[in-house]
Parts: structure tokens; sequence; C-alpha cells
């Protein structure tokens, strides 16, 4: 009775392991809402009129899209789980269906920055690249 | 009864194992960076001659070439990456983080190779591109006597 017992908890609890491991992949993901703070807080070396292309490429790297020679750029940034600013390398720009991006989904946002002819920021946005930033 | 214990320590085990995660940016730190995979150390006293001479033709250059971006990759695969290689790495990076990532960055350490990656061969190397752990630029701003100014590393990977 005991061994028959011990065979029914057995089965239940590998049946649960299972299920478990099946219904892991069906777990919905906490929607976040982008919240430009969030990404501002990340970017306040960026001051119009005062920092430059020089600036931007020594804290950003090479951008993931540039425009109008080297007028205007782009880059693809997210905050990550712990809060700290992430510039993507291009392959994740290009490919949405990356499984890597998903750890930043909807956390991601465009950065467009625009420069004067002196190299020197005229102005920048932030773009929600999946979701409406506050 | 047994067999049921032993069960839950197997699998108490394999979930604690996916927790054995090494972060990403204290693996990848700056000094890091620097020391193991650029191959000159750039100080005020470096030469635009001297890098080019040891790293190559840069991925990009702004201002006239005042600045200099090195996009960098550092991966696995020495030889290139074949698609049999490519077809399990893919398989792969599904798997939970921890449980590869830091034998992952052990065996980057001792076996991996650096590319710098131009718009040349960008595409050569595109599977190398999207499967390397690492990818960062090294930005370079020249003097006017060609010597190095300011410099900076900007890591890309998540």
């Amino acid at each position: 009775m005991t061994q028959s017992f011990s065979l029914v908890l057995f089965r239940a609890l590998v049946m649960w392991v299972v299920i478990a491991c099946t219904a892991y992949g069906c777990a919905t993901p906490v929607i976040k809402t982008i919240e430009t703070k969030d990404f501002l807080a990340k970017l306040q070396f960026l001051e119009a009129g005062r920092t430059s292309r020089e600036d931007v490429l020594l804290r950003l790297g090479e951008p993931s899209g540039q425009y109008e020679g080297e007028r205007i750029f782009t880059y693809i940034l997210a905050i990550g789980n712990e809060g700290q600013l992430h510039v993507l390398p291009r392959q994740l720009a290009l490919n949405q269906r990356d499984p890597r991006l998903y750890n930043f989904s909807p956390s991601v946002c465009s950065l467009v920055i625009v420069f004067r002819r002196d190299g020197v920021l005229e102005k920048f946005s932030l773009v929600g690249a999946q979701d409406k930033l506050k | 009864m047994k067999i049921l214990g032993i069960c839950l320590l197997v699998v108490t085990a394999v979930f604690l194992f996916g927790c054995r995660t090494v972060s990403y940016e204290s693996y990848f730190t700056d000094e890091y960076l620097y020391a193991r995979w650029l191959p000159i150390p750039i100080d005020s006293n470096t030469s635009r001659g001297q890098i080019v001479e040891k790293l190559g033709d840069p991925s990009k250059i702004y201002e006239n070439g005042r600045i200099a971006v090195y996009r960098a990759i550092v991966h696995e695969w020495k030889n290139g990456m074949n698609d049999k290689q490519y077809a399990t790495w893919s398989a792969a990076k599904n798997f939970p983080a921890g449980m590869i990532e830091k034998w992952r960055f052990e065996h980057l350490d001792a076996e991996g190779a650096l590319l710098v990656v131009t718009p040349e061969h960008e595409a050569k190397y595109q599977k190398e591109i999207i499967a390397s752990v690492l990818e960062f630029h090294l930005i370079l701003v020249y003097g006017n006597e060609g010597v190095v100014l300011r410099h900076g590393l900007v890591r890309r990977q998540p």
C-alpha cells in the first residue's frame, strides 16, 4: 500500500515537472511602459549647443544609422532589467526577431541626434520602437 | 521514497545551475578589454600609424579622419564559422543564459579571436558577427600631430 502510494506520488511529481516545464513557455511577459525619463536619465551628457559629435561617439560608439553625411545619427537603445542603458548592436537593431531582443522589449527606443554644421549637437529625440513614450 | 528524494535533488540542482550566472558587465570590464583584446596599449603617445599597423583600417571615420571607430567583435571561431556550427549556435542560444555563459566567457578568453569589422568584409563574417559574445567599439580622436587625443570603449552586446 505504501509502495503504491509512493509510486503515485512519484508519478504525480514527474507529471508536475513536465507540465511546469511546458507551461513555462506560456508565461506572459510583464509589459513595461517606456518612460522617456528612464532614458533621459542616462543621456544627460547630451546638451544642445554643447555636446560635440566626438562626445557622442565616445559615449555611444558607432551609430546604427547615419543620414545626411554625418549630420544625423541614430542609435537603438534599451534599458536593462537593472536599469542600465544598453546601446544595441546593429544585428539586433536590424533583426527584430532575434530572441535576445526580447530581454528588453518593449523598453527599446531609437535615439535620433542632429548635429549643426560645426559638429555640435543641435537637437535630439527619442522614438519608441514598440510603444508610445511617456 | 528514496527515488523521490533523488529526483527532487536532481530537479533542484538543475534549477539552481541556471542561477549560476556571470554578469556580462562584470566580466567584460574596460580594463579587461584593453588588456586582453587590444593588441596595443593606447595612450596620448600612440600614433595613428601604430594603431593602423595593429588593427588595420578603421570600420568608420568621421570628420575627415579626425575620429576613427573600430567595430570589434570577439568570437570563438578562429577558422571561420561554418553552417553546421551556426545551426548549433542557433539552437543553443535559447538555453537559459546561466547554463552556458560562464563556460563560454572562459572559453572565449582562452581560445577567442578578435575581428575588426569593416564594411568591406561585413557580409563575409555575418555569421560570426551575429553569434559573437561581445561587440565593442574603440573610438579614437586624433590631434593635429596624428596622435591619440581622446579614446573610449563602448560595449555593444546585451
